[in-house]
């Protein structure tokens, strides 16, 4: 590593520069700060049987015997898994695309694409709850619901959105999708723009179509901004609950019962701070296994490039 | 060089391409404008209208004079951009050591670090309290900033990090060899190129700590201290009163400062990138 | 160890704090030191008395975030529910109580209330309380979830000498009260005041239907007929979406047959015998319903009354369940007449003819925590003020659209007394139940939500739903 010779005048900043260490540090010490303490507290609570009011407590093992034994949980991990599964794939490969639409408008100098741009933004400014409230309004099935109602005028009846299993959990993830997009978009345009233009003129020069230029130029470029929106977008969905707390509350029956829901109805609903706790610890557990396997893949790719 | 059919033919796709994406985002959205001018008995109208009888702007003046929404949008602004600033100062420097320092342990550091971001803040949030009543710092931006900050930190090192990655190192060295310590590598040569990625990352930090609900509504007592997203929330509908058209009034201006925020900043993604075409 | 982490935590604050500059310092303790040092005993009443009336100068102040004179020397802090405090949509609510609250400060101007801002959303609400409560946190007087009172309970200062003064008697409220408002039993502390309340009846169209069916039998029979007779008609609606309403609207259904949700050591009470058919027999209301045509499965949508509403507004349905505090908010969208003139109330259909309807009554509750006598005192006076004595109690609930709690507000509240559908709800108060105020309903009611749910969709039958529900929180 080339190493200049410190500037007397600039002591501090050099030093800084010496090693990762004072790089590094602030931004883990106020990781740390904030998370650790809780995060052991959340474990230590998932051992007992707590509920939120009460100072008096016991340690058992009992919140993890009741949650293994029940098979509900394993119905909910599916549903979450179908959940985050399609919600990722839809936001990745729906904001990836709309991030290209908008480049290559952008080359055109087309009109509207900030519009378009703007649009896709508008429901990250919404809370969850919100979202949820707004998303059910519009699929209310009733004769004065709107979507509802426009299906009906073009002939299309009988169509269910919240009312049935399946739909409902389509319905939760197309809403999920919908709030979710914006930041696969805005990583993937802004990634799409830092692609240096010298590398995407030298395809053109070799004549390659728009197609072979997205597969074996675009796309790799942008791989490793790509890859942290498919596992940022993952851990979104996995841990989110507000939207669908207020769309279906998990259901009809458990169809849309996603496993943060259960953490926040048991802690939130039930005041039952041991068994929410441990549900939260799952949950904690799950985001680590993928965290892990990502790592694991990214480095095995690493080794093989 | 594209033939200019070809050309018309591309624009008409992505025209398109443009309706479809648009409706999709927008109409959910437009039915919640629609809902915010009307009354209720038309919140209720079978079958509704896409447009009210009449554009009545009682809900909006509701809003405006009788919620203390003007309170709310102020708090959220301020918690918003310290948390941003907060947030560009912890992570600009940690991003860049992670994509140009090697040192031992950095990968397991940086799984660390995004192991982080899986803490969700519904699962802390209740510890979170219980500590920091303890230190006595509750209702109370400082903390609650902090909190703010801790939860979009892994993401933003993360993301920035990645474009940084995408900066060909060659830079670093030729800067180097100008004579440029690492800290001035960093903010003179290296973050000019990425700042269409900062202001991407600093946008999102803005609509997630926009939105953020939990936090503030467990952290905070004093409703003068509620951010716009608690203010929102609190305009649902409970069982003895509707408030439906008062949530899509407050909903629609809620939004405005975030879409004023991305519009303005959005600029400097497209200027940004035409100085490094330039540069280059 | 744990002090360094917090030295740490503190530095690293301050530099926040610093960096932020708009950090509110923590007022309330500030002011919590202000207040006089607590005198006890009747001799020193009087000096309370002249304490209370000093007046701070300065402007009156009512607001969301502070009501009273900002100088005041007592500060009371005071955890409303939203909707029913300054912060409620309703202009006539808040204007009701700003009036109730300038009186009441021009009486105690020395005393200013710190209102705690909460959710809309009763379960954070009330999650946030307990949380408070065990941190010590808690405010000096809250609005509790009648049906979360119990569990408050053990922080509740008695009200008993407040109420007194009042002139307001525990025997003037209904029945099913008593147990939380007085939960050690007759003669024990009152230790929290039941200041709204309400009632689940059937709804029907008086129009088209002579009599009101008592059972379930004759509901689903008069509501084909209706369908039969007036094509395009649906006959029943009611909340089935995944909500406490879903099982909370119908539980009089269960309860007529005589058999209660849970033992008295709060294990389940249907795991076998008669009680089991009763609870099959309500779960079947549901199947049953769907099943001969007359609800259509789309009622898992709603998970709150007003999302039937919409439905409500055109002349297509016959029937419909829903608590007392519908009537109000219909007739603010039909208007007053034509829901007067359409919608009959009766009680809940029994499952066997014969026996007594049910019905499950809700509401909210006032409980002082504070343990400092004077202030527990003023606490308990605001609001028994603000919504429960004599003076109140009518016209909060008549603004509200409430239950009145006392019988005697009945009698003496024009609004109530001539209402042919208050009169009834009343009645129906007398033979209410509240639901069992314990966790283990908490847990039963979502396993009951998560059935009917179930049921209505067709994804399962009543029969495979109970054996589910006794398999997951039985034992």
């Amino acid at each position: 590593m080339l190493q200049t010779a410190p500037n007397p005048k600039k002591g501090v900043v050099s030093r800084l520069a010496q090693g990762p260490v004072y790089w590094i540090a602030p931004l883990i010490l106020v990781l740390l700060v904030t998370f650790v303490y809780p995060t052991f507290e959340v474990i230590r609570y998932s051992f007992t049987d707590a509920s939120l009011t009460g100072k008096d407590y016991s340690y058992t093992f009992s919140s993890f015997i009741n949650i293994l034994s029940d098979s509900q949980v394993y119905q909910t991990l599916w549903t979450t898994f179908v959940f985050v599964f399609f919600s990722v794939v839809g936001q990745t490969v729906l904001g990836l695309a709309i991030a290209l639409a908008i480049v290559k408008g952008e080359e055109l100098k087309l009109r509207g694409t900030v519009f378009v741009r703007v649009v896709t933004l508008l429901a990250w400014a919404i809370p969850g709850v919100i979202i949820g409230v707004i998303w059910k309004i519009f699929l209310n099935e009733s004769e004065s619901g709107i979507l509802t109602s426009m299906l009906h005028a073009v002939g299309i009846t009988n169509v269910t959105f919240l009312t049935s299993a399946g739909s409902a959990l389509v319905c939760t993830i197309i809403a999920n999708i919908w709030r979710g997009t914006a930041q696969s978009m805005i990583l993937s345009y802004s990634g799409l723009k830092t692609i240096s233009r010298d590398v995407l003129e030298a395809a053109d020069i070799d004549g390659a179509s728009s197609w072979q230029r997205l597969i074996h130029v675009t796309l790799p470029s942008i791989s490793s901004v790509l890859s942290i929106n498919v596992i940022l977008n993952i851990i979104n969905t996995f841990n989110t609950f507000d939207m669908v707390m207020s769309l279906t509350s998990g259901g009809p029956g458990n169809s849309t019962e996603v496993l943060a829901l259960t953490a926040y109805n048991q802690i939130f609903v039930h005041m039952n701070l041991g068994s929410g706790s441990a549900y939260a610890t799952i949950l904690l557990l799950i985001n680590g296994l993928m965290a892990a396997l990502y790592f694991w893949f990214l480095r095995r790719s690493g080794e093989d490039a | 060089m594209i033939s200019k059919s070809a050309k018309i033919r591309a624009s008409i796709g992505l025209y398109l391409v443009y309706i479809l994406i648009s409706l999709f985002f927008l109409l959910p959205f437009l039915w919640l404008v629609s809902l915010s001018f009307k009354t209720v008995p038309e919140l209720f109208q079978s079958p509704p209208k896409l447009l009210p009888n009449q554009f009545n702007f009682d809900n909006y003046r509701y809003v405006l004079w009788k919620t203390d929404i003007f309170g709310y949008l102020k708090n959220s602004l301020i918690i918003v951009l310290v948390t941003v600033i907060g947030s560009l100062i912890f992570c600009l420097p940690a991003a860049y050591a992670f994509s140009r320092f090697n040192f031992k342990g950095k990968k397991m550091t940086m799984l660390a670090i995004l192991f982080f971001q899986m803490i969700s803040p519904l699962i802390v949030v209740i510890p979170l309290y219980k500590y920091l009543s303890r230190l006595g710092m509750l209702n109370n931006y400082g903390s609650l900033i902090f909190v703010y900050i801790a939860v979009v930190l892994p993401f933003a090192v993360w993301s920035i990090k990645g474009y940084i990655d995408t900066v060909p190192k060659e830079l670093d060295e030729a800067a180097a060899i100008d004579g440029c310590n690492k800290f001035q590598t960093m903010c003179m040569a290296v973050l000019p190129l990425v700042v269409p990625g900062i202001v991407s990352v600093v946008i999102l930090v803005v609509v997630k700590s926009w939105a953020q609900f939990i936090v503030p509504f467990i952290l905070l007592n004093d409703s003068a201290l509620y951010p716009i997203s608690v203010g929102l929330v609190n305009l649902q509908s409970t069982a003895d009163s509707i408030t439906t058209h008062y949530l899509a009034a407050a909903a629609v201006i809620g939004i405005f400062p975030t879409l004023l925020i991305f519009v303005i900043l959005q600029r400097f993604i497209v200027s940004a990138m035409t100085a490094g075409a330039v540069k280059g | 160890m744990k002090k360094t982490f917090s030295y740490a935590l503190a530095a690293v604050m301050t530099l926040t704090l610093l960096l932020s500059g708009c950090g509110s310092s923590n007022k309330d303790n500030a002011a919590q030191n202000n207040t006089p040092a607590n005198t006890s005993g009747s001799g020193a009443n009087a000096s309370n008395e002249d304490i209370i009336k000093k007046h701070p100068g300065g402007q009156m102040i009512i607001s969301p975030q502070l009501i009273g004179y900002q100088e005041a020397e007592i500060e009371i802090t005071w955890q409303p529910n939203p909707s029913q405090s300054l912060e409620a949509t309703s202009p006539a609510r808040v204007d009701y109580l700003t009036k109730k609250m300038k009186a009441w400060i021009e009486e105690h101007p020395n005393v200013k209330i710190k209102p705690i801002s909460t959710s809309n959303n009763s379960t954070d609400n009330m999650a946030k309380l307990q949380l408070k409560l065990a941190e010590g946190t808690a405010p000096d007087v809250a609005a509790v979830d009648s049906f979360m009172m119990p569990s408050v309970a053990e922080y509740a200062q008695p009200l008993n000498d407040a109420m007194a003064a009042k002139g307001i008697s525990i025997d003037d409220y209904f029945p099913f009260m008593l147990s939380t408002m007085q939960p050690d039993g007759e003669g024990g502390d009152i230790l929290s005041d039941w200041y709204t309340t309400d009632v689940r009846a059937l709804y029907y169209r008086k129009d088209l239907i002579s009599a009101p069916p008592a059972t379930v039998d004759e509901l689903i029979s008069t509501a084909k007929k209706l369908q039969e007779d007036n094509p395009g008609m649906t006959g029943l609606i009611y909340v089935a979406g995944r909500n406490e309403g879903a099982v909370n609207n119908h539980l009089g259904i269960y309860w007529s047959q005589g058999f209660p949700l849970l033992n008295d050591d709060n294990s389940i009470a249907f795991q076998d015998g008669e009680a089991k058919t009763a609870m099959l027999n309500f779960l079947s209301f549901f199947e049953n319903t769907v099943k001969e045509g007359v609800t259509p499965q789309r009622v898992v949508e709603f998970d709150k009354e007003s999302n039937m509403f919409g439905d409500l507004t055109t002349d297509k349905y016959g029937m419909f369940i829903a608590s007392s505090s519908a009537v109000p908010q219909i007739k603010e969208i039909v208007g007053a007449d034509t829901f007067e003139q359409k919608w009959g109330i009766a009680e809940l259909p029994v499952i066997h003819a014969g026996d007594a309807a049910s019905s499950s009554a809700g509401g909210w509750t006032n409980v002082v925590f504070a343990t400092d006598k004077q202030k527990a005192e003023l606490a308990a006076d605001f609001v028994l003020s603000l919504y429960s004595d004599d003076a109140a109690a009518g016209e909060w609930c008549e603004i509200g659209g409430f239950l009145p709690t006392r019988r005697s507000v009945y009698d003496n509240t024009p609004a109530f007394a001539e209402d042919a559908y208050a009169k009834q709800f009343a009645s129906y108060l007398d033979q209410a139940q509240s639901r069992p105020p314990v966790s283990e309903y908490t847990a039963l009611s979502s396993e009951l939500q998560v059935a009917i749910g179930e049921i209505v969709t067709g994804a399962s039958t009543a029969e495979k739903a109970l054996e589910n529900i006794i398999k997951k929180v039985g034992k």
